[in-house]
């Protein structure tokens, strides 16, 4: 069957200007590019005889380590950052569309204005409630009242006030800000708010944060009292994760909201810390790797854990490819306290030897020499070999460090130079009218077979129901 | 140099016109089972079935199903087949008599006001959801209806959109 979909189309417009742009400017070659950061999915540490206490503290300075990193930005196994770098890039983008909405707002264009601002409040929404500044949503939620205010509707202005007012801004319209209309219709979606509500928060599993709309809470169970009615931004958050979650509360009512780290990406994260707990084997780890990286949106995923051998604690730190292949796992030897200089210092090389010297393998780090290629230490983290574990790591000196590694993430890396014909003057090419003349039959004939079908591209459900 | 970059072009014409005959319609199954506690899915006042695309603002389908045994009409969603979305399933009970929240403030375990007058207020008793997914070719999505409400849909920022 032969059918045309948009995503060709797309594709030959994509192509098109791509030739064009290939055919004439290129880069200066002096252009610095920097690559863009990947997303690594945490997957948590397993403690092994450390409390709960010590591994948390572990964890935190592990991930604090970690975030230092300008060649990935970690994210939990749900995809949700656990990187401010990255929720940068959104407010960012979220300012720009609160920026855009305003301005269209200020030329009369208010249909525009509320898309964008509508848009603004979107990305704010999906990806940026574990902020603690809310200005920009509460900008763009008075903002597109506004404008649909000025729309004629009235109606969707107030319910823009009433989710607006529910956050408790501090700037309110006056006569002096706003047209006397918008004013009255301010003082009515307030007035019509109804009595304060209550949130009472729960975690079922300990170590759980809370934040309610920008507002540290502190530790769960909580009780937020005074909260006006309407849609407000929970965020529970714990070391290796983070959940965002919205809470409608009606007037004078409760709302009750127990939080449960559950779904997909918390059941292959909870099986992937099962498999090094009681040692399931590679091939198991390799598969859940996959469908952590694969859920979170990520290209790698990494999980650490502690071990004990001859008296020394251990830390070991693996990262594993979208298709869960081992990229490294790297042993370093831990101090006394989770949070000693010898601790930190051991992260620090881990780290270094993993993601600036980008070592691959398996890697027996010593604070001293540095990290050397061993044997075995897979095995410790996913199959286990009991009390000859230490035995399984002997040097491989047939591997030695990788002669010439690839730049360090951490700096710019100049662009290829263009091809030397491409600098050329290529309109007297006879390839450069070849490609266009190639380029328009392939765009007639495409063109041609989505005017013969015409159809839009579509999905075909059915369902069974039991 | 200039046979490179002909090969290049002459590859590209290759992939746009494979892309322009690509594979046909896919159908998504929705297998719904039913969960632990969750009332009997003949006994529901309402089954609302949302589907969401991963970007989109609004649902490209948010409609009520029948609710009887076997399969349902199929239906032909303004999906490009590749989008990753989710689909959630609602069962509603009628709640008649109790005291109800309108729908713009009304939270899990409310009995929530009819938008339209004349239909009764209804209470959410069950949902059930899948993760995100992409459907390039025919595939099974299984949706288990449960009483433990609040846990859908997936995260948003779980997905990419196109």
């Amino acid at each position: 069957m032969c059918r045309p979909s948009f995503r060709s189309l797309l594709c030959l417009v994509a192509w098109t200007i791509g030739l064009s742009s290939t055919a004439g400017a290129q880069p200066p070659k002096s252009a610095k590019a920097r690559p863009k950061p990947q997303r690594y999915a945490w997957t948590g540490l397993v403690r092994g005889p450390l409390s709960p206490k010590q591994a948390n503290t572990l964890e935190t300075r592990l991930l604090e380590t970690l975030a230092g990193y300008e060649s990935f930005r970690l994210v939990d196994a749900g995809g949700h950052a656990l990187d401010p770098r990255l929720l940068a890039s959104d407010a960012a983008r979220a300012a720009r569309l609160r920026d855009e909405g305003v301005d269209a707002f200020l030329r009369f264009k208010h249909k525009a204005a509320i898309n964008k601002l509508s848009q603004a409040v979107a990305v704010f929404e999906q990806r940026l409630t574990t902020l603690s500044d809310y200005e920009i949503l509460k900008d763009a939620l008075l903002a597109r009242a506004e404008a649909l205010y000025q729309s004629g509707e009235k109606g969707a202005a107030k319910a823009s006030l009433q989710n607006w007012l529910a956050l408790r801004p501090t700037k309110v319209p006056t006569t002096q800000t706003h047209p006397k209309g918008f004013v009255r219709l301010y003082k009515k979606a307030k007035a019509q708010l109804g009595a304060v509500g209550r949130i009472q928060v729960e975690c079922e599993d300990p170590g759980c944060w809370v934040q309610l709309d920008g507002a540290s809470l502190g530790e769960a169970p909580q009780l937020a009292t005074k909260v006006r009615p309407g849609q407000h931004y929970l965020v529970a958050q714990w070391t290796h994760s983070v959940r965002p979650i919205l809470v409608r509360v009606a007037p004078g009512r409760e709302a009750k909201v127990i939080v449960r780290r559950d779904g997909p990406s918390e059941q292959a994260r909870q099986a992937l810390l099962g498999v090094v707990t009681h040692k399931q084997g590679l091939d198991e780890a390799r598969a859940l790797h996959g469908r952590v990286a694969g859920l979170a949106r990520a290209e790698r995923s990494l999980i650490a854990a502690v071990y004990e051998t001859g008296g020394q604690r251990y830390l070991i730190l693996a990262h594993h490819d979208s298709d869960g292949d081992l990229g490294a796992v790297i042993r370093a030897p831990l101090g006394a306290k989770m949070s000693d200089e010898a601790t930190d210092r051991s992260i620090r090389q881990a780290g270094a030897a993993l993601f600036v010297d980008r070592r691959e393998g398996e890697l027996d780090l010593n604070p001293t020499v540095g990290a050397k290629s061993v044997r075995g230490l897979a095995a410790v983290l996913y199959q286990g070999q009991g009390s000859t574990e230490a035995a399984q790591l002997t040097l491989t000196p047939s591997a030695p460090p990788p002669p010439a590694a690839p730049p360090p993430p951490d700096v710019a890396v100049t662009a290829p130079a263009p091809e030397q014909d491409n600098e050329d003057n290529i309109l007297g090419a006879w390839w450069f009218w070849a490609a266009v003349g190639t380029a328009v039959v392939a765009g007639a004939v495409t063109a041609g077979v989505l005017a013969s079908q015409g159809d839009p591209t579509t999905t075909r459900f059915e369902v069974q129901l039991p | 140099m200039t046979s490179p970059t002909l090969v290049r072009t002459l590859a590209s014409v290759l992939a746009l016109s494979a892309l322009a005959c690509g594979p046909g319609t896919p159908t998504v199954q929705v297998s719904v089972k039913q969960g632990s506690g969750a009332p009997d899915v003949a006994g529901l006042a309402r089954l609302q079935m949302i589907v969401q695309t991963c970007g989109a603002q609004t649902p490209a389908y948010d409609e009520a199903l029948p609710v009887r045994g076997g399969a349902t009409t199929p239906l032909e969603l303004d999906i490009l087949p590749g989008t990753e979305m989710y689909v959630h399933l609602q069962g509603w009970l009628d709640c008649a008599g109790v005291a109800c929240t309108p729908p713009d403030m009304a939270t899990v375990n409310d009995c929530v006001c009819p938008s339209e007058a004349g239909q009764p207020p209804q209470i959410l008793r069950a949902e059930g959801c899948t993760d995100w997914f992409a459907a390039d070719v025919d595939r099974l999505a299984t949706v288990t209806l449960g009483d433990r409400l609040g846990l859908c849909p997936p995260p948003s920022t779980a997905c990419t959109a196109p």
